[in-house]
């Protein structure tokens, strides 16, 4: 059958996979602490031409390579800075820099960069799930009414220190869990600033998503295009073999 | 179908939740004792097509995988309890709390609400309401024949008499919670200890971290409006590109629809 069908329809499902990416991204355009997806793409089955109008038709004189179609090939998460919005609740916490906070959801440490933490019952901070925030001795954090806490993190009853100081860790290789959630190898942050009575905003960049969008939408139609040229083709040359 | 004509669809929705809190807020700008609340998002799960760390070769593994994501929903809409600005009214029974804690009334069927609004009223018989009639607690009972009644920053109330005395007719208790955004509201300025919230913990006004009261003043909302119409502002538009990102998603599919003539 005509490759050139196949290779246009893999380009079709790149650009639906293009497409789920940025809707998920727009979803999260509000979303604390989310951070944009990028889809990288590709080239597949490269394949090599020979011409094989030489002498030896075995090897054939080398004519370069080809690309014949197009994939999806990895969904990588961009972690930029989001914008940092103040918003005077004390329990609300946004990291300027590297690192996430450490969660702890069913006995297992994720990391957020969410953080909208909230009191739970018995005073400890917790994110909106009610998953424990963990400190620097991986131990939940307890703290006194009318707390303070630093750039570092170091928690303070008035001006005396507590002792405890919120974990902000750097992510080797950060992936995505979901619900605000990443998971990835531990390393040391020095390079943030954590700023009590802040959010930080998603790193989501609307109008580079509606570019993309736009990019996404025109390059389906004119493969579409392509893939009905090649049906016409496909079409002509059944009706000419039917003449003879 | 299209993940993402069903990921943008999500977005859309928590836009419009969002949008319902900004009008609640807008809309008791000027609410006693009102505490704005606040929509807090997040992602899906991400289906994934392709594992970080699948081995592709030999000593190489994917850097990053493949994924979908499905798009967001509201996990939370949380009160802050930050303080509200105090508005002096000169009523003698306008108190307003500078500072952590709660009122408490008595409901009709006698649980205990708690509450920031502090226009009280004094009932026929003399006792300390609200504006819808229910009673202040600990009761305080005013005698009929007080000229004028003072309320000190550390909640102890007093009337003076015709006769130039000054009898001391009780004292105002507030309470605390370890996590005031875990009350349940009830409307009427009203709110209900959960197990969230911890148990109501009872003091003396002034002392140990609660706030003092303040006689002829009222607390009004802590709605900010400027970050409110903000607020709105974001919402609307990105309620617009998620719209777009349907949209689109309609336009592949029509494009699909087209390839078979």
């Amino acid at each position: 059958m005509n490759r050139g069908l196949y290779i246009s329809t893999m380009g079709m499902l790149a650009n639906m996979a293009q497409l789920d990416n940025i809707s998920n991204n727009l979803a999260n355009a509000d979303t604390v602490g989310y951070k944009k997806d990028e889809v990288l793409f590709k080239a597949y089955l490269e394949k090599e031409f020979r011409n094989y109008d030489s002498n030896d038709l075995k090897k054939g004189k080398h004519l370069g390579y080809m690309e014949t179609a197009l994939i999806a090939d990895e969904t990588k998460p961009i972690i930029s800075q989001g914008q940092i919005i103040e918003t005077n609740n004390p329990t609300d916490f946004a990291i300027f820099g590297d690192g996430f906070f450490k969660v702890e959801k069913n006995s297992e440490i994720y990391y957020s960069r969410n953080g909208e933490f909230k009191l739970n019952q018995d005073g400890f901070l917790v994110n909106s799930d009610g998953d424990y925030i963990l400190d620097t001795n991986n131990q939940h954090i307890q703290v006194p009414n009318n707390f303070t806490v630093d750039e570092e993190g170091n928690i303070y009853n008035g001006n005396q220190l507590t002792g405890q100081k919120i974990a902000i860790v750097n992510l080797e290789k950060p992936s995505k869990f979901g619900i605000n959630l990443f998971t990835g190898n531990e390393l040391e942050s020095k390079n943030y600033k954590l700023i009590q009575g802040s959010v930080e905003k998603s790193n989501v960049d609307t109008l580079k998503e509606m570019v993309n969008l736009i990019n996404a939408n025109r390059a389906f139609e004119i493969i579409q295009k392509s893939v009905q040229t090649q049906d016409s083709m496909t079409g002509k040359i059944v009706e000419t073999a039917q003449r003879i | 179908m299209l993940v993402s004509l069903y990921s943008a669809s999500t977005g859309m929705i928590a836009q419009q939740r969002r949008l319902d809190t900004i009008s609640n807020n807008l809309s008791n700008v000027d609410t006693t004792g009102y505490k704005a609340q606040r929509v807090e998002f997040q992602d899906l799960l991400y289906t994934p097509i392709k594992e970080a760390g699948t081995p592709v070769a030999q000593n190489s593994v994917l850097p990053t995988g493949d994924y979908v994501g499905h798009g967001v929903k509201v996990v939370a809409t949380n009160r802050i309890f930050t303080q509200g600005n105090i508005e002096q009214t000169g009523g003698t029974f306008d108190l307003a709390i500078m500072g952590d804690g709660f009122f408490q009334v008595q409901l009709q069927d006698g649980r205990i609400a708690y509450t920031r609004d502090g226009a009280f009223k004094v009932d026929g018989d003399g006792r300390l309401v609200t504006s819808n009639g229910l009673l202040l607690v600990p009761n305080i009972t005013l005698p009929t024949t007080a000229e004028s009644v003072n309320i000190s920053p550390d909640g102890i109330i007093s009337a003076k008499l015709p006769d130039g005395t000054i009898q001391n007719v009780g004292n105002l208790t507030l309470v605390r919670f370890v996590n005031p955004a875990g009350l349940k509201s009830i409307g009427n300025n009203l709110f209900l200890s959960t197990p969230a919230s911890g148990v109501a913990t009872e003091g003396i006004p002034n002392q140990d971290g609660f706030g003092s009261i303040e006689q002829g003043s009222l607390e009004k909302s802590n709605v900010d409006v400027v970050k409110e119409m903000v607020n709105m502002i974001v919402a609307q538009r990105t309620y617009d590109l998620n719209s777009k990102a349907i949209q689109t998603a309609d336009d592949f599919l029509r494009t699909i629809g087209t390839l078979k003539r």
